[in-house]
């Protein structure tokens, strides 16, 4: 009674979570992505070091940035194609006797612990590279910020079922995040506190360069996670469920 | 093209992002190389104008990338059919490709007209064909991707290749002096030394990164014509 109850559990949250780590090359992309985007963050940043002195406090803000949004935008493309292909094997499950709600469950550890792995892939090649002052609020930034766009990946594609559609959607939030209204390429308008990443961004970088930031900001980030993770929750519950 | 909203997401992305990389950018100058003869002049040019270029070859490479994956990842199941069916795997590359150059050129066009109306480039034909060759290269990039890898593999990987090349190395926001020799074998090295020239200097100077962006345009289609070639082959 007690195997099958808990088969009950397990079966559902391995089946949604080998959907992504059964194809070995999302895997090696899950690690050689995060090296190759922190170094390209060294590189370009250590040019900027050779002209002016004191800045290696900016070139570790550069990476913990490298880290961030190789944590997030993977989450976020890790959410939008689990909504693409939700739709026929939760139907299945409901179908199989699973409570719409249990199934909406299952999805959401699974996004939790997907963006738990891409958070530590990383993190783990940030801190070889240095050490941040605050290590558990380094990941837990980093952490919030992957699970954002874990939920914007599954709103956009409870939106736009289309793969390649729902891609170019996905685009628009990370080219805003990373190059229109990221701090590195000056942009500080006010215009760009509702892009997903943009919390985040400041209470790293702050971190990184060892500068105090408003703890409100924490607040804005959790607030802004629980409402994209309650709106993905319907977005779920409403491919779950069997009309 | 049946999907009205790719049609919309494909020309709406791009003046969204050049037009707000010229709004939202600081106005500061900025202290930018830009090759002069044989050697390279130090000029300031505004922070807007350097940025807002830059964002040309960024959004064509990620669109291109993007649509040159899908282009191959849906299409590849039908060729392998096509290939049984006694079509030549080279005829069917070819039409794959020339559909991405296609659509390359449409975002280029795009993405270059959308330009012109924030700033003008000093040489405004060699800009655009130096925001062609990114457009183009990513496409085929993401038509070997799209052969071999899973939607999900494939996007992710054409999401980063461009933002690491194109955003980061070969960004001229951060010094390119020096750079070391593996930046130089990446895709954007070339047509980005183009862009500079064409951007910010009336007199063309990088006749030789236009010989080697059109090798290394060459060398990418050729690796996807072979590996297109053994991925449908009726041998494996």
């Amino acid at each position: 009674m007690y195997a099958r109850h808990n088969a009950r559990f397990f079966t559902p949250l391995s089946m949604f979570l080998r959907e992504y780590y059964r194809n070995t090359l999302n895997l090696v992309l899950l690690v050689v992505i995060p090296i190759l985007l922190i170094q390209a963050f060294g590189n370009a940043l250590s040019r900027l070091a050779d002209l002016f002195s004191g800045i290696i406090l900016t070139l570790n803000m550069g990476k913990a940035l490298g880290a961030l949004w190789s944590a997030t935008f993977l989450s976020g493309i890790m959410g939008f194609f689990m909504m693409s292909g939700a739709r026929e094997a939760d139907r299945r499950l409901v179908r199989a006797g699973y409570h719409p709600v249990q199934v909406v469950g299952f999805r959401l550890l699974t996004v939790v612990m997907l963006g738990a792995i891409a958070t530590a892939v990383s993190y783990s090649v940030l801190i070889i590279q240095f050490t941040p002052r605050n290590l558990a609020l380094t990941f837990g930034a980093i952490y919030l910020a992957a699970i954002i766009y874990s939920a914007l990946g599954i709103l956009v594609g409870s939106l736009i079922p289309g793969e390649l559609e729902g891609s170019f959607a996905m685009l628009f939030f990370f080219v805003m995040d990373a190059f229109i209204g990221s701090p590195l390429f000056g942009t500080t308008s006010g215009v760009f506190v509702l892009l997903p990443t943009h919390y985040p961004t400041k209470i790293l970088a702050a971190m990184t360069a060892q500068q105090p930031h408003d703890p409100i900001h924490w607040l804005y980030v959790t607030v802004y996670a629980g409402v994209v993770i309650t709106l993905a929750s319907v977005a779920f519950y409403r491919v779950a469920r069997l009309r | 093209m049946r999907n009205p909203l790719f049609i919309i997401l494909l020309v709406g992305l791009p003046p969204t992002f050049i037009t707000l990389a010229f709004i939202r950018t600081p106005d500061a100058p900025i202290l930018l190389a830009v090759p002069e003869g044989t050697s390279q002049l130090t000029r300031v040019v505004g922070m807007p104008d350097l940025h807002g270029a830059i964002m040309v070859p960024i959004t064509v490479a990620f669109l291109s990338g993007i649509l040159g994956m899908f282009v191959m990842f849906s299409a590849r199941q039908g060729d392998r059919r096509l290939v049984i069916a006694g079509y030549n795997p080279m005829l069917l590359l070819s039409v794959r490709l020339v559909i991405i150059t296609l659509m390359g050129v449409f975002i280029t066009v795009l993405s270059v007209g959308i330009t012109l109306l924030s700033w003008q480039p000093e040489q405004v034909a060699l800009f655009f064909v130096a925001n062609l060759f990114p457009a183009i290269q990513y496409g085929f990039l993401g038509a070997i991707a799209g052969t071999y890898l899973s939607a999900t593999s494939g996007t992710y990987l054409m999401f980063f290749l461009p933002m690491i090349d194109v955003g980061l190395i070969q960004n001229p926001m951060f010094p390119r002096q020096n750079v070391q020799f593996w930046v130089k074998l990446l895709p954007d090295y070339a047509p980005m030394e183009i862009l500079i020239d064409t951007s910010f200097s009336a007199k063309f100077d990088t006749g030789l990164f236009l010989v080697s962006a059109v090798l290394y345009t060459t060398v990418l289609a050729a690796a996807a014509g072979a590996l297109f070639r053994r991925a449908v082959s009726l041998y494996r």
